[in-house]
């Protein structure tokens, strides 16, 4: 490493600590901390779905499962447990909502996965969440409880220290399950589910494993949303937000731990402060603006957040940037794109 | 016209294209015709060509204490033959197509056995069925003794190793990672290489590195298998099937896109492994590699044996030269 890149490093990485740090404060100006906090917590849901794209699938229950997360909570609260005991017990309550996804995604692939977990969402939604939660908003119908925040965090700014360093714990985890060997063979697995499996490897684990730390992250998030949102009413679950979400995975270069991270956190955060600015005025108009950012970032930068990022980055190290990638996965099969597997240096192109 | 044989037309179904071919090298002294006939017969040939068939068939007693590498302390050892794998009136259907039907093989541990028929016969939908990837609807496998059941990795574990007809490495994944795959498999499931036992002593690099050079891949180890010209991606697809030691090796068209030198060190070295006791079976489009170097042939069509026996037995049966060739009106 060059030392102009070791001084950038070290200057980015203080900035970026130093806005993470001070961001309820920062952006004081364009709204309250409730903003960012409700970003950080769309940041959760979107690494969930994006961490989905390591198994090259697309699930469409992660609200459902933040909506367990969420009534996990309350059975605990209402029990009296401590917020140290609750938390690992919501990561645990996500298993078996997860293995019943995954009982779908070792029989059914793709869009048939995606449509059975959508399935999977409105059945909970309509039954489970209504019955629940209720249609307006609480516990129990009319005898409502609220949802309380841990003690010591129970201001928007204080909140969004616990919810920052939750999320960052959440992708630390994720980074090195991906550069571990477990990584590795998600990447053998979206190549070629056949050759892993005859190789004597079983992508049904890990496709479970996945699914499972996909469904924790999911449901902790829920059990947060809860927490800053106090009441919740059901159709807070509507399981059509899930493309909303997997829409914001996408723009953040799907499968990216990074981008998914930054383009949850902006594009959640991001309608709230717009809602304040405009006092109210342009409400609804924050979507058609996410919609047409994500359409741009689709169509000129395929790879994402994180791929502009990448590129952006080399470029200040004074490195020559990558080629553009084609997908998240910068995964290109040179028999099937010989020009783009030529674009990114994987392979020769003899003219016709 | 040499490489005609190795790199078949695009278009399997461009007989006449195949025929002008053969034609020509048959009049050049190159081939030679098995049985009669215009071709009325679905795509394939059985045609031989004797220079490629002069260089395959010396093979089997030219091999000596070392391997393509040359490097490689593998000694021959002898190895009594047994049944390792008995297939029993296996079938299955897709609709109302009967892709395999009552279809019955064995293979022997030291011997290469090759299925071979016409496209469409049902070759690799076998070799599917094998390996679990199909699950047919009737009959039995029994592999080292015991009832093959279970899932594609199950069986993987259990011994079963295989290629494909088109390579499928992980291209994203550097060349060495591919092979740690296999090693890791050996590993796990606590497998000995039949080929070389000393090999479980080394570490998964070590053992990668060395099969890789003992199939030939010159290559470097780090690339990403993505980047490999084509011959290299059979090359490292039979090694890292290599890296998981199996008991019976399954290889789908193994030998097509590797060129002449490549197909000549790929048959000493099936020749090698196969002394060694590792049991291949083999499908293949080249006759000539498929007579030269198999010790059993089973013939299939539309899903049935319609033969089987030694190369030569093969080669002189009517039922085959009808399938490949047709009958002459």
């Amino acid at each position: 490493m060059t030392t102009r890149a070791k001084v950038l490093r070290s200057v980015g990485f203080t900035l970026l600590t130093a806005f993470v740090l001070t961001m309820p404060y920062a952006m004081g100006w364009a709204g309250s901390a409730f903003a960012i906090d409700y970003g950080v917590i769309i940041g959760m849901l979107v690494l969930s779905v994006s961490v989905l794209g390591w198994i090259g699938e697309i699930s469409l229950a992660p609200v459902a499962q933040m909506g367990f997360g969420l009534v996990v909570v309350n059975l605990c609260q209402e029990a009296g447990l401590p917020f140290l005991v609750i938390l690992p017990l919501v990561v645990i309550s996500s298993i078996p909502i997860s293995l019943l996804l995954g009982v779908f995604a070792l029989r059914l692939r793709g869009v048939y996965f995606a449509i059975a977990t959508l399935a999977f969402a409105y059945t909970a939604q309509k039954t489970f969440f209504q019955e629940y939660l209720g249609v307006q908003g609480g516990f129990g119908g009319t005898d409502s409880k609220s949802i309380t925040r841990p003690v010591g965090f129970s201001s928007s700014e204080e909140f969004y220290y616990l919810l920052m360093g939750s999320l960052l714990l959440m992708a630390l985890t994720c980074s090195l399950v991906n550069r571990s060997w477990i990584g590795t063979s998600l990447t053998a697995l979206r190549h070629s589910e056949a050759a892993l499996s005859v190789l004597g490897h079983s992508p049904g684990a890990y496709k479970l494993f996945t699914i499972c730390l996909s469904g924790a992250i999911a449901t902790v998030g829920g059990a947060y949303f809860g927490m800053l949102q106090g009441l919740v009413p059901s159709n807070y679950f509507q399981p059509a937000l899930a493309i909303l979400y997997f829409g914001f995975a996408v723009a953040g270069g799907l499968g990216s731990v990074s981008g998914a991270v930054v383009a949850g956190t902006a594009f959640g955060a991001i309608p709230k402060y717009f809602d304040s600015l405009s006092e109210g005025k342009l409400v609804g108009y924050d979507l058609f603006f996410i919609g047409f950012l994500s359409l741009g970032l689709v169509l000129w930068a395929p790879g994402g957040l994180a791929d502009i990022g990448r590129r952006l980055w080399r470029r200040l190290e004074g490195e020559a940037p990558p080629p553009r990638a084609v997908t998240g996965f910068e995964e290109i099969d040179i028999r099937e794109s010989p020009t783009a597997a030529a674009e990114q240096g994987l392979a020769t192109v003899e003219a016709p | 016209m040499n490489g005609w044989l190795m790199y078949p037309p695009k278009d399997i179904f461009d007989r006449e294209a195949k025929l002008r071919a053969a034609r020509l090298m048959e009049q050049r002294g190159r081939l030679q015709r098995v049985g009669s006939g215009q071709n009325g017969g679905r795509a394939g040939t059985l045609l031989l060509d004797r220079q490629k068939l002069a260089r395959f068939q010396p093979a089997r007693e030219r091999v000596s204490g070392h391997l393509v590498d040359g490097a490689l302390p593998i000694r021959r050892r002898r190895i009594e033959s047994r049944e390792i794998l008995k297939v029993e009136d296996l079938a299955i259907h897709f609709g109302g197509v009967h892709a395999l039907d009552g279809v019955n093989l064995t293979a022997r541990t030291a011997e290469i056995a090759g299925v071979i028929g016409p496209n469409g016969a049902g070759k690799t939908t076998f070799f599917n069925c094998l390996s679990g990837l199909l699950t047919p609807d009737r009959g039995q496998i029994t592999f080292d003794g015991h009832k093959l059941n279970g899932s594609p990795a199950t069986r993987g574990r259990h011994g079963l190793g295989r290629t494909f007809q088109t390579p499928k490495l992980f291209g994203a994944l550097a060349v060495m990672d591919n092979l740690i795959f296999g090693c890791r498999t050996a590993d796990s499931a606590r497998r000995q290489y039949v080929f070389d036992p000393g090999l479980r002593r080394l570490s998964h690099q070590e053992r990668a590195a060395r099969i890789a050079r003992l199939v030939g891949y010159r290559g470097d180890l780090n690339a990403p298998a993505g980047s490999l010209p084509f011959g290299d991606l059979r090359t490292v697809e039979l090694a890292r099937a290599l890296c998981a030691a199996p008991s019976l090796l399954m290889l789908d068209e193994p030998a097509s896109g590797l060129d002449v030198s490549q197909a000549e060190n790929f048959v000493e070295l099936l020749r090698t492994l196969s002394d060694l006791g590792l049991s291949i079976l083999l499908i293949e489009h080249d006759m000539s590699l498929v007579m030269g170097i198999c010790d059993h042939i089973t013939v299939l069509d539309f899903g049935q044996v319609i033969a089987e026996g030694t190369p030569s037995e093969v080669q002189n049966n009517e039922a085959v030269i009808e399938a490949y060739l047709g009958r002459e009106h």
